[in-house]
């Protein structure tokens, strides 16, 4: 069950802690990719990575794929999120639990971030190769590298052999050994430990994997970890370096493993695929549009192609009102129109379409209804916000010939221009455009999982959005919750660990009353120049801080790159009181680029002042999918001593966004939204401010409009 | 070492899970889906577990093909099957352009033919966006042996528009009567052989004297396979 929300649309009662889609959505994500086959032949080890039993092998899983696993044995624990971010670069992240590791706790908790890198891949004659790190973040505790060479041998037999470093050297040490190995733990942890990655002795591991049939795997391994400390402690008995396991594919995307590990104990496994680049339905499952209506010949309605009907002035707002019509129907609005004998303008938001340019097609092809004859030139502006982003100037005469033609041509035929830059002739407002109401009212559930003293704790109640827009551009919007029942707020509040650093995120418990009003803001945007917008919003910005905020963008349609500055005055906001303030104040602001590097790759850096006064830089990376798939990743670095941060040293985390058309197959701007991160820290904290400017301009911009271009027809 | 407390901290924070849609009240058309969305994917995990599959079809094709013929006085009127599937309908005609025609179904689902041809399919997923036919349906229409370079159009998950070059042969074979609905004529069967290495599929079109297509069984892309289409009225 997930929550869900329009695409981009920061939600403000979501705050800056860690957040994650639940379970079970995953279930379902699994479930509707079945009908995508998925090359899940990649066997995945205990690690949620490509590997045997305990031991890595040197195979990639299908580009873009997405993994998750839960895998045990003994008193270790592990759920793992591994991606394919590259064909050859695997990144995997894990949750790692062991029962009595320490006298500290009764479960060791640590976080650890896995790489691998396949250097080459398997030929006729030569094995694939791979070299991986893991945990190279982490407290250093489960920290190994490896390379590692695979081969197939016929249709079933795969063969594993590789050399370990760290704990994959801790049984058969092969005796040498490079350099020294810095054993120390690295206490508060989240920080690169490269300063050992391949140092220390050298141990050899191997192993092979046979399909016995198509559905169940035989794994066996020598493994070269010794769990040495584990064993130290008691609470694993190594008495063999043998594994050996069966993998059963209950579902093409998920399988099960079992084995018997180090000669004592049994394991068990279970890992589920999906695959972004394959949606539960190519091109969609949604209604069929209104087909291109040709005009009449000229001998058939001279009137209409002589343009002289445009004098007696009384068409128009006939025809806006059926184009209004006819545009609901196919969820777009209409917000102003003008009309001369041969050209019209529209100026539409689209409620619909993740596609921006499905919505141009549908629209396309009701303006061949909508217009006489003589009307040839059709200008399609997409108004967001009340900003006008981009027109789209399209012939009519090529919307007739090219219904059926390769979509390419009818991109060939297509113009995109700021609409600053186009003369435009007097617009009219549709009736009723504004000012525009909407209102909703969804029941919500958050919770939070991996507690040790309480396995799941959750939030049930209702939320409310208002946003009223009276004017283009200028809105009221508002978002409240009201909590019925829940014991989140019974969690401790992470205060820092020393007075460092003012607490402007870790006191987020304290905001967890039973009505919320999580945001209540009036904005402004404008595009007042081409390639140039703008926003300002006063009033309570997000949960905890209210104030005033303003953003400036700079985006050239053709440009892969962009510039912004965002700079605000806020105020803490008071823990109850609804409407008071606390006195600490901060002036907050960040100047941004962006980086559409077109192979789907994106990348943004903000620098800047954060909450606490902290100043430094937030770079974030994303692997963005066409069909709206995003997963990415973040850190931010900050002025902030790593000791005066605590646990983790520096913000970061892991981000995927998951558009729901590709789920459904239906048309929805909707996504669900993960988000892996460490607790809520003061140092490297940003003004979780909702509607920022550059994904709502990018959105219906030309570049994105141009990658989806297929849909135009569909 | 941590901390005890710093660590438990750390685990109580590291997954929050956030939010859930269970129904929505509004006039926000993005949460109105939110519903809409929640019941199609609970649709959906019900048809992937094996539950709610195929629910009943209205019946007897022959009945829904009467009563469409009655309900629809003078429309002309085509039935349409997926072999796949076995789901079928009635479809009418929605839109002329030069010589394609938009067929539609009562669940607005459409289909273009160009003259017999079908050159385009919207709604069932996995559309055919569009074919390029080399001259097919001229020779198909004129009854006449040929050969004809295809190309097939589709979206793959990316909404990139993929293509499929087929060679194809044009073969008009058997005379062979049809009675379809309230229509009674002779046709010419025409087969169409289309490969591609190891790839093929054979459309057949029953061609009258005019050149219509009375009835035919055509390839809609790999997901939606054969799809068989029977004007009942002109």
């Amino acid at each position: 069950m997930v929550k869900t929300k329009r695409a981009a649309q920061r939600d403000a009662t979501q705050w800056a802690s860690a957040r994650v889609v639940s379970a079970g959505s995953l279930g379902v994500l699994l479930a509707v990719s079945a009908t995508a086959q998925d090359a899940a032949d990649t066997h995945y080890g205990f690690y949620g990575n490509p590997g045997l039993l305990d031991m890595p092998t040197a195979e990639m899983a299908p580009n873009g794929q997405l993994s998750l696993s839960h895998n045990r044995f003994g008193p270790m624990r592990r759920s793992t999120l591994t991606f394919q971010i590259t064909p050859k670069l695997s990144g995997s992240f894990s949750y790692t639990g062991t029962d009595d590791l320490t006298d500290d706790f009764d479960v060791y908790w640590d976080r650890t971030f896995d790489l691998s890198y396949q250097i080459v891949d398997e030929g006729v004659l030569r094995p694939s190769i791979a070299v991986g790190l893991r945990d190279i973040i982490g407290t250093g505790l489960l920290s190994s590298e490896y390379i590692v060479a695979t081969k197939s041998i016929g249709e079933r037999l795969t063969v594993t052999g590789g050399l370990g470093w760290g704990r994959l050297a801790s049984e058969n040490s092969l005796g040498l050994s490079i350099g020294e190995r810095d054993e120390t733990v690295i206490e508060t942890g989240g920080t690169l430990n490269s300063g050992q990655w391949f140092r220390g002795p050298v141990g050899a591991f191997g192993g092979v994997s046979y399909d016995l049939t198509d559905k169940l795997t035989l794994l066996a391994e020598y493994s070269s970890d010794a769990y040495v400390e584990e064993t130290d402690r008691g609470i694993v008995d190594h008495t063999s370096p043998y594994n050996i396991g069966l993998s059963y594919a209950i579902h093409p995307n998920i399988s099960m493993t079992m084995a018997y590990m180090y000669g004592d104990t049994f394991g068990f496994g279970i890992s589920g695929h999906l695959n972004p680049n394959n949606p539960a339905y190519a091109g969609g499952i949604e209604t069929a549009p209104m087909p291109v209506k040709h005009r009449p010949s000229r001998s058939a309605d001279a009137l209409g192609w002589s343009g002289a009907w445009i004098e007696d002035g009384r068409d128009a707002p006939g025809i806006r009102k059926a184009l209004a019509g006819a545009m609901l129907k196919e969820g777009l609005t209409l917000e102003a129109m003008s009309l001369t004998a041969t050209k019209a303008e529209i100026e539409f938001r689209n409620n619909r379409y993740p596609a921006h340019a499905q919505a141009l097609g549908r629209l396309s092809r009701l303006a061949t209804r909508a217009f006489p004859p003589s009307v040839e030139t059709f200008v399609f502006t997409e108004i967001v916000h009340g900003m006008p982003v981009q027109s789209t100037v399209i012939r009519r005469s090529a919307i007739e010939q090219l219904e059926f033609e390769p979509a390419g041509e009818m991109l060939a035929a297509a113009r995109f221009v700021d609409p600053l830059a186009l003369p435009s002739d007097p617009m009219v407002r549709a009736e009723g455009a504004y000012p525009d109401f909407n209102w909703s009212v969804t029941p919500y559930l958050s919770a939070t999982l991996f507690d040790p003293d309480s396995p799941i704790r959750a939030d049930l109640g209702l939320r409310g959005n208002l946003s009223y827009e009276f004017a283009p551009g200028l809105s009221l919007t508002s978002t409240a919750s009201l909590k019925l029942t829940g014991n989140v707020d019974d969690l401790e509040t992470a205060s820092g660990d020393d007075e460092a650093l003012p607490p402007v995120r870790s006191n987020a418990s304290k905001y967890s009353n039973q009505f919320q009003l999580n945001s209540l803001a009036a904005n402004w945007y404008a595009h007042p120049a081409e390639n140039l917008f703008t926003r300002v919003s006063v009033g309570y910005l997000e949960r905890m801080f209210g104030g005033v905020a303003g953003e400036v963008l700079w985006k050239k349609p053709e440009n892969a790159f962009a510039l912004g500055a965002e700079i605000a005055y806020v105020q803490q906001r008071d823990y109850e009181d609804l409407f008071g303030f606390q006195d600490y104040d901060v002036v907050t602001g960040h100047v941004s680029g962006y980086m559409d590097f077109g192979n789907g790759f994106h990348g943004q850096l903000d620098v800047g002042r954060y909450l606490a006064e902290d100043w430094g830089a937030t770079l974030s990376i994303d692997r963005e999918f066409n069909n709206g798939w995003r997963v990415g990743a973040y850190a931010t670095l900050t002025d902030v001593p790593f000791e005066d941060f605590g646990e983790g040293s520096f913000d970061k985390g892991i981000r995927i966004s998951m558009p729901v058309d590709w789920f459904i197959g239906t048309p929805t701007s909707e996504t669900r939204d993960l988000d892996l991160n460490s607790l809520s820290r003061d140092g490297g904290a940003r003004l979780d401010l909702s509607g920022r400017l550059y994904e709502r301009v990018r959105g219906a911009g030309q570049a994105e409009v141009e990658d989806r271009w297929g849909r135009f027809w569909r | 070492m941590l901390t005890a407390a710093r660590l438990r901290k750390a685990v109580l924070g590291l997954l929050v899970v956030s939010g859930l849609a269970l129904s929505a009240c509004g006039n926000d058309a993005n949460t109105k889906r939110t519903k809409a969305t929640l019941d199609e994917v609970s649709s959906l995990i019900k048809s992937a577990f094996g539950r709610n599959k195929g629910a009943a079809g209205p019946g007897d094709p022959n009945v829904m093909i009467a009563n469409a013929l009655r309900e629809f006085e003078d429309a002309s009127l085509m039935f349409v099957l997926r072999e796949k599937t076995g789901a079928y309908g009635m479809a009418s005609i929605y839109g002329q352009n030069d010589r394609v025609t938009t067929w539609v179904t009562r669940d607005i689902v459409s289909l273009s033919l160009d003259r017999p041809m079908l050159t385009a399919t919207r709604g069932f997923g996995n559309d055919l966006m569009s074919v390029e036919d080399g001259g097919a349906a001229g020779l198909i229409t004129a009854r006449q042996a040929g050969q004809a370079q295809k190309t097939y159009r589709f979206l793959d998950g990316q909404d990139r528009t993929s293509r499929l070059i087929l060679s194809c042969s044009i073969v008009p074979g058997e005379t062979q009567a049809v009675e379809s609905g309230v229509i009674s004529t002779s046709t010419r069967v025409v087969r169409e052989t289309c490969r591609r290495d190891a790839f093929n599929f054979t459309n057949t079109y029953w061609i009258d004297a005019q050149g219509r297509m009375v009835q035919s069984v055509q390839w809609a892309g790999a997901e939606n396979g054969q799809l068989v289409l029977r004007r009942v009225r002109w």
